[in-house]
């Protein structure tokens, strides 16, 4: 079975390094964008099987991101895990809206990280 | 003799028109005088009708014939001239909720005049909304409530849309207005335009997401670096390198943790969470605090002694905040302990001259102390008492926010510090009998 794609969208290119080495040494293919545009571009062009997407980014921010990817029909069952430096109650009601499966409040743990990746793999 | 003569009867003449002028100066002046007397008591007559109108104007008809404007300065002022002056927007509605009364603030910020608002519907005119966009119209206009309720009833974050379509946040005091017998024969709008401290919080607010953004994306860099480190080549390290990685990663845990409390604290101070008001008991606080501290007491072999009465009445607050001010104590005490030191915890209650209780806990060291010149200080944001002492750690803010937390409660602390002999902080709350 091909590896499963995973597309990392975060502004810090270190966070991206540090998810792609980690989910990389399990065997899944990873690509990193670093801003809202080139992770849809990414998108477009990998379809990748999961999103990791930070929620505060320049230009376009996470939700804009979710939402576009939710509008579209070949992404509209894509999981999204959100990555994000902020906690808030609301944040999270607006990612349960826009069906992210998970939030990662940083800083995260590569490690737990990873398993909840392989959990969204394991489940059918 | 004749030129003498003339002068005294030319003398005479001024002094009997002199004297006439004065007559009819005092005479007119008396008259004027009278006037003045009659048009006072009719303007309190006016006044009187007036305060009674405001008092009782019912359900319908028009509003009477403004009153005339003052004649001079020096005349009383009207109770409709005050009320359309008030700095403050004031409405008024009859018991239907239809405009009675709107001043001129009002007109100003609603934007409308208030002649056109006469008679109209209340929530036609002050458009209002809730900040999550529920628009406040006939079937849930606040002044409803309050005219139902008879009670009043404070709104600070509904939000009105102009006539010019502009959007402004209000404040505002709602009230009914009673008759002699308690039912509401009309009801009061009294607001005032807080557009410009909203902007502030919400900029406040921003300010302090990004921040805590810019502060949590470099620690996950660092976080992640330390993990895979450990992980992926951690067999090959000695111990020492174990060591200082252990220690980078547990500084990083402290900084998040701090980060957490700086967020939610500026969280509950801008009103956007609120300090919680529950009832809890600051015993349990302090064992599961006491709890939280024994692993790294019993790491340099500091005894913690209790001094804990068997029970306590309940406490009003935000449990999670009260733990964070416990917590930051104990881990003050713990840190400026020396090894094979004791901190001792103790609580008591504590009357005060009004009958009311206090509970008072208190939280001492066996550490270095503090100068009595510092003392003062050390609730300061950004203060350490002892800059010098590198393996000493801290940010220097925890103690500033512990205050304000107490504060919040309607507490107090205060702290006794002998140098070379320790310190002892007391926390005073106000507790529910």
């Amino acid at each position: 079975m091909a590896p499963k794609t995973i597309l990392v969208i975060d502004d810090e290119p270190s966070i991206g390094r540090v998810v792609q080495f980690k989910l990389q040494q399990e065997g899944f293919k990873v690509s990193v964008a670093t801003d809202g545009l080139e992770g849809l571009a990414k998108v477009n062009e990998e379809k990748p099987d999961l999103i990791l997407l930070d929620l505060m980014m320049p230009g376009m921010d996470g939700f804009e991101v979710c939402r576009r990817l939710r509008a579209a029909p070949e992404t509209v069952t894509t999981p999204v895990i959100i990555l994000t430096a902020r906690g808030q109650e609301m944040d999270r009601i607006r990612g349960v809206e826009l069906g992210v499966l998970d939030f990662f409040t940083k800083p995260f743990s590569p490690q737990k990280l990873l398993e909840r990746v392989k959990e969204v793999f394991k489940s059918p | 003799m004749i030129l003498l003569f003339e002068i005294i009867a030319f003398l005479l003449l001024l002094a009997c028109g002199g004297l006439g002028f004065w007559v009819a100066y005092l005479s007119r002046n008396a008259e004027s005088a009278r006037k003045k007397e009659e048009e006072l008591q009719a303007r309190v007559k006016l006044l009187e009708d007036e305060g009674a109108r405001l008092r009782l104007k019912g359900a319908a008809g028009p509003m009477p014939a403004p009153l005339p404007p003052p004649k001079a300065s020096e005349e009383p002022f009207s109770m409709k001239d005050i009320l359309l002056h008030v700095p403050d927007g004031l409405v008024v509605t009859d018991a239907n909720l239809r405009i009675t009364f709107a001043n001129l603030t009002a007109e100003r910020i609603i934007g409308l005049p208030a002649a056109e608002a006469d008679g109209q519907p209340f929530w036609e005119v002050v458009k209002l909304h809730e900040e999550d966009g529920k628009v406040l119209g006939e079937a849930n206009c606040p002044l409803a409530v309050v005219l139902e309720r008879r009670t009043p009833l404070v709104r600070d974050s509904d939000i009105l849309t102009t006539r010019y379509n502009t959007e402004v946040s209000l404040a505002a005091f709602l009230a009914p207005i009673p008759d002699p017998e308690g039912k509401s024969r009309g009801a009061i709008y009294l607001f005032r335009d807080i557009s410009e401290a909203k902007q502030v919080d919400r900029l406040r607010d921003e300010f302090v997401t990004n921040v805590s953004h810019e502060l949590r994306t470099p620690l996950t860099v660092i976080k992640g670096y330390v993990e895979l480190l450990m992980e992926e080549f951690g067999d090959t390290f000695m111990p020492s390198q174990k060591d200082f990685l252990r220690v980078i990663n547990e500084e990083s845990d402290r900084l998040a943790k701090l980060i957490d409390s700086i967020l939610e604290f500026s969280q509950a101070k801008t009103g956007e969470v609120g300090l919680r008001q529950e009832q809890f008991n600051i015993l349990e606080v302090l064992e599961d605090s006491i709890k939280f501290f024994t692993p790294p007491a019993v790491k340099k072999e500091i005894q913690i002694v209790r001094r804990l009465p068997p029970d306590l009445s309940p406490i009003k607050g935000d449990r999670n905040a009260i733990r964070f001010a416990v917590d930051q104590l104990m881990d003050n005490a713990i840190k400026f302990t020396p090894e094979k030191g004791t901190v001792s915890v103790e609580v008591g209650g504590w009357k005060l001259e009004d009958g009311l209780w206090k509970v008072e806990l208190s939280i001492r060291d066996s550490g270095i102390g503090i100068a009595p010149e510092k003392v003062s200080q050390i609730f300061d944001r950004f203060y350490r008492a002892e800059q010098k002492v590198h393996t000493l750690q801290g940010t220097g803010i925890g103690l500033s926010i512990v205050k304000e937390i107490i504060e919040l409660h309607g507490g107090t602390i205060s702290v006794e510090s002998t140098p070379g002999q320790g310190s002892k902080f007391t926390i005073r709350l106000p507790m529910i009998i």
